[in-house]
């Protein structure tokens, strides 16, 4: 049997092992430089246990188990070359690392991408070598909504995804109008919405617009020998204490119930082994990888296959710490680190009157796309309207969080513990969230910090970003729609509730933002540093090497058995949320794997049409006990 | 050595300086680093905090202790209970005191010294699932079970914690202890050492145990120069101008006009006080394991539901047929139970009766808004 290693355990890392290790054809070791957190994964799924609580003490004051340690492990940032080598150092993105990876942190929202998405930079006229925005590198996916829509539909029912979308006689029925067509209903209703969410729906409908419970990968029934979610409100940030959340080690638990995947903690890789290639002209081979096991101790495992699933940022920091230079025979496209993207988080808040118990519930249980822009079809596209984001309804503080953000307004005495009855930003609050779609750059770029360390005297990943004129605009555009549906909250349906304050906040540039509160701000380092999890980019997947680090089934160009999977393939950063993209995106690397799809040295569009009936075999053959798989028989 | 061995004792020999920022997502930019939108403070009100008196279970302390010319309880229980103070009765309108938050503090402090009876290691994350505070989920009848979940965090006073690995055992120890304690951990990297300083990311210099020992101790030898009794016996209004003056906060005009030199804070007080308010809120409001917010007190008067899980809020019942929640048309049999809803045991979906009390003024609408938009310099910070 072949042997993979997986680097990794989050999204993607888990969806690649389950995957290999159901074919039969595999046996996989998974090696996550986190803790595992969980009791008892790979047995009963019921018996599954972990650390985790509704503990704020824990998950948000103190340094948060989950995530990497900045006193550990630092990273850097710069908005430019121009600042020097760096202007902050801490926490810069950073995701969490841990068994399980972003998916114990988040809460869950599962989207799809729209048909639009994947081939915007055509719809605004623009070619591969011409970028239809200026100054960017807008392109094409090399795959499109119709190559990746069963991936979507078999994650959402692996992990188990709640949403609004059912089956009527034959027919899959959306009420959510700005979403592409789907071949299956979601796996599970939409759960109870929170208050705070549905003033804000109520609003936007009244102005004409289509709100609707927003697919979430939480279970809204018992699924999979897993628990409903009580709503219990500490979602964001917090490991799932009931399970209910479909977090990343679900699927490591169904790999590791096949017997042919062994997990290891603690197990930071550190170098990528790799033998030249054996012909002129011929490709690199990964031999395996070096780790550090929880002792600091060094070891080499051998693999034929090397899946490197730790993130855009990590990913990239590891290629080149094993030598992969950009623009070198390791790296032909040159691009390797470049063209990092996250998703421009512009928030307008509304504080109202009346107690909602923002608290109580997912986080966010109903979205807005309308602002996604045009689609979601390609005869739907209007190229004057611009592409913002979905945008996210609800969102709260818990109680500690709120005594320190309202510190600013008073930091102690009884005027502070006034303001703590009032709970403004804990019971009062509902925001309209943009996750704003990101343009593409050259120089936004993750690469070496070319002195800081992290504690083991390994240098850590610098990031250099700033923010193009396109995604700034198209906040400016959206914040007065934004605001304008927080305003009308209340009567005739809620009568009685009203905003008393209305106004937006920009966590990323809160200066850049026409509109902002204030616009003068302190624009210090600190205010630029982006703090977005929504990581995308560093290894552009394109159809030949010229555009792309990775080919379009997720290998690097120069080797035979090297892969990335995740965030780090996106080529735009559509407005949505990135990790069921991530999931259908890993799903198709992982099926070609097995079925030999790629390979080659350049691709056209006809070569992927052609792939995704082998692709999509997989599905067939892995997890044919699904509506997807049965769609796809039809 | 290994990076699982774990080194013995405190060594505080280096100084570093600066705080950890801890970010999140969510309107976080503005909390990490919150700018003093400053408004008026009101007069200083309430009683003043209670003098003398230990609390159940550490009637002496583990670290801040009260000895000869070190009050460090003492004070920083004065201290604590003027930053959340308690209304003018206790028993309706609990403060920081009645909280706890001195032994919050104090255990935090002592994580890796507290006694096997105390926490079975070092008390930084408290292990769940659960507090036992509430019942599993009943799935046929959409409500409470009679079950409770074993409490898991605290049994009997002995609390159950997440052993920490090599790594968050070296970087708390660091928080607690200051840098020096590096020199414990042989296969930490020097060059990685040398930057802890450079680039300000271990906390405050010699750690929190150094700052809040020689802050406590400043507070109160200040108290003794301006007001010629200790802190902790101060009056309220006493107590209030040093804290915030400690903390450039607006004072009231207490002392004469042009206060002469000695009114200046001590930098060790300046220095501990935005820890000293974080730590407060934390032993507030935080989860009663840590050592505060005794039975949940705190939680009652700001109308937070505390911990919830496994019970949680809204209750699946497989019983239940809600057209609004309606399976119809969903998934397929087998995939998923194909009935079932929800009944809310609190709210969730509708107004909370009788919870809303006292509506929002738009002013302090404005005013919590605008420090939320502030990036900058801020009052507190999160260590």
């Amino acid at each position: 049997m072949k042997r993979a290693i997986v680097v990794g355990s989050g999204a993607s890392g888990s969806t690649v092992a389950r995957l290999l290790a159901r074919s039969g054809q595999w046996q996989v070791l998974v090696l996550e430089k986190g803790r595992n957190y969980y009791q008892g994964l790979g047995g009963d799924p019921s018996k599954v246990t972990s650390i985790f609580a509704n503990d704020e003490i824990a998950y948000e004051s103190r340094a948060n188990p989950i995530y990497p340690d900045p006193l550990l492990e630092p990273r850097s940032f710069r908005t430019s070359p121009s600042d020097g080598d760096r202007i902050f150092v801490g926490d810069v993105n950073n995701l969490p690392t841990t068994v399980g990876g972003g998916t114990v942190h988040f809460d869950a929202k599962a989207r799809r991408f729209r048909e639009v998405d994947f081939i915007a930079n055509s719809l605004l006229g623009g070619t591969p070598d011409r970028p239809a925005v200026p100054g960017t590198t807008y392109a094409d996916w090399p795959v499109h909504y119709r190559h990746l829509e069963p991936f979507y539909a078999v994650m959402e029912e692996v992990i188990g995804v709640q949403g609004p979308a059912r089956r009527v006689g034959g027919r899959v029925v959306n009420p959510n109008p700005y979403e592409s067509w789907r071949s299956t209903p979601f796996a599970m209703p939409p759960g109870v919405g929170m208050l705070s969410n549905l003033i804000l729906a109520d609003a936007a409908r009244r102005l004409g617009y289509s709100p609707a419970p927003v697919p979430t990968a939480i279970n809204s029934r018992p699924y999979r020998g897993r628990p409903p979610c009580c709503d219990c409100g500490l979602c964001l940030d917090y490991g799932c204490p009931v399970n209910a959340k479909g977090s990343g080690p679900w699927q490591l638990h169904d790999a590791l119930a096949t017997g042919r995947v062994e997990l290891r903690d603690q197990s930071y890789v550190v170098a990528l082994e790799y033998d030249g290639p054996a012909r002129r002209g011929g490709r690199h081979r990964a031999r395996g990888v070096t780790y550090l096991d929880r002792s600091g101790r060094s070891h080499f495992e051998a693999a034929d296959l090397v899946v490197l699933a730790n993130s855009p940022i990590e990913a990239t920091r590891l290629s080149l710490l094993s030598g992969i230079v950009p623009g070198q025979a390791t790296e032909p496209s040159g691009l390797l680190g470049r063209n990092l993207m996250f998703h421009l988080e512009t928030l307008v808040i509304g504080l109202f009157d009346q107690d909602i118990h923002s608290f109580r519930g997912r986080t966010s249980t109903h979205t807005l796309d309308a602002f996604a822009g045009p689609g979601p079809s390609p005869a739907q596209f209007d190229p004057t309207v611009p592409m913002g984001g979905l945008c996210e309804m609800g969102g709260a503080y818990n109680p500690i969080q709120q005594a320190v953000a309202l510190s600013p307004v008073s930091a102690m005495g009884e005027r502070h513990k006034e303001i703590m009855r009032l709970s403004p930003v804990m019971s009062r609050i509902s925001a309209m969230t943009m996750q704003g779609q990101d343009m593409p750059q050259a120089t936004n770029m993750v690469d070496l910090d070319p002195a800081l360390v992290d504690v083991t005297g390994r240098p850590v990943p610098r990031i250099t970003y700033s923010n193009h004129p396109y995604e700034l605009a198209a906040a400016a555009y959206y914040i007065p729609k934004m605001a304008e549906i927080i305003a009308a909250v209340g009567a005739p349906n809620y009568p009685g509730l009203e905003p008393v304050f209305v106004g937006p906040l920009n966590t990323t540039v809160p200066a850049a933002v026409p509109g902002a509160l204030e616009p003068a701000l302190d624009a210090g380092p600190f205010s630029q540093v982006p703090q977005s999890k929504h990581i995308m980019g560093t290894h552009r997947m394109a159809l030949d090497h010229e555009h792309g680090v990775c080919d379009p089934f997720g290998r690097y160009w120069a080797f035979d058995n090297l892969y990335h999977a995740g965030g780090g393939l996106f080529v735009t950063a559509p407005g949505f949320n990135v990790t069921l993209t991530m999931w259908a995106l890993s799903y198709w690397v992982a099926a070609s794997v097995l079925t030999g799809a790629g390979g080659r040295d350049s691709y056209d569009a006809a070569a992927i049409d052609r792939a995704l009936g082998v692709q999509t075999g997989v599905i067939s053959r892995l997890d044919g006990d699904t509506m997807a798989a049965r769609a796809l028989r039809r | 050595m290994s990076w699982d061995d774990t080194p013995a004792g405190d060594g505080r020999q280096r100084a570093v300086r600066g705080p950890i920022l801890d970010r999140r997502r969510f309107l976080s930019a503005a909390l990490a680093a919150a700018g003093v939108a400053l408004v008026p403070l009101r007069p200083a009100v309430g009683a003043g905090a209670p003098k003398t008196g230990g609390p159940a279970g550490a009637p002496t302390g583990w670290f801040l202790r009260d000895t000869t010319g070190r009050p460090l309880r003492s004070t920083c229980r004065a201290a604590c209970a003027r930053i959340v103070p308690s209304g003018s009765d206790p028993a309706t309108d609990p403060g920081a005191d009645q909280a706890g938050v001195v032994d919050y503090i104090d255990m935090f402090l002592a994580a890796f010294e507290l006694p096997a009876s105390v926490a079975d290691g070092p008390l930084i994350y408290l292990h769940g699932s659960y507090s036992g505070r509430n019942p599993y989920p009943d799935y046929s009848t959409g409500g409470p079970s009679g079950t409770y979940p074993p409490d898991a965090m605290e049994q009997n006073g002995r609390r159950t914690v997440v052993p920490l690995d090599g790594w968050q055992e070296l970087s708390w120890r660091v928080r607690l202890y200051g840098a020096g304690v590096v020199q414990a951990y042989p296969w930490a990297s020097s060059k990685w050492f040398a930057q802890l300083e450079a680039n300000g990311l271990a906390g405050p210099p010699g750690g929190l145990r150094a700052l809040y020992a020689d802050g406590l101790s400043a507070f109160d030898e200040w108290s003794r120069q301006l007001f010629g009794v200790a802190f902790a016996v101060a009056s309220a209004e006493e107590q209030d101008y040093m804290l915030e003056s400690a903390g450039g906060l607006p004072v009231s005009p207490l002392l004469p006009p042009n206060p002469p030199d000695s009114a200046a804070p001590p930098q060790a007080a300046r220095d501990l006080f935005p820890y000293l308010v974080v730590h407060t809120y934390e032993g507030c409001y935080g989860l009663p394991e840590y050592g505060g917010n005794r039975g949940g007190l705190m939680w009652r008067g700001i109308g937070w539901d505390g911990d919830t899980v496994p019970l949680g809020n809204s209750v699946y019942d497989a019983g239940l047929e809600d057209p609004a929640q309606s399976n119809a048309g969903f998934g397929q049999e087998g995939v998923y139970l194909p009935v079932g809803g929800y009944r809310q045991h609190r709210p969730v979906s509708a107004p909370d009766p009788g919870r809303s009390g006292t509506t929002l003024d738009p002013g302090d609408a404005a005013a919590v808004a605008a420090g939320l938009s502030r990036p900058g310099r801020s009052a507190v910070v999160r260590p």
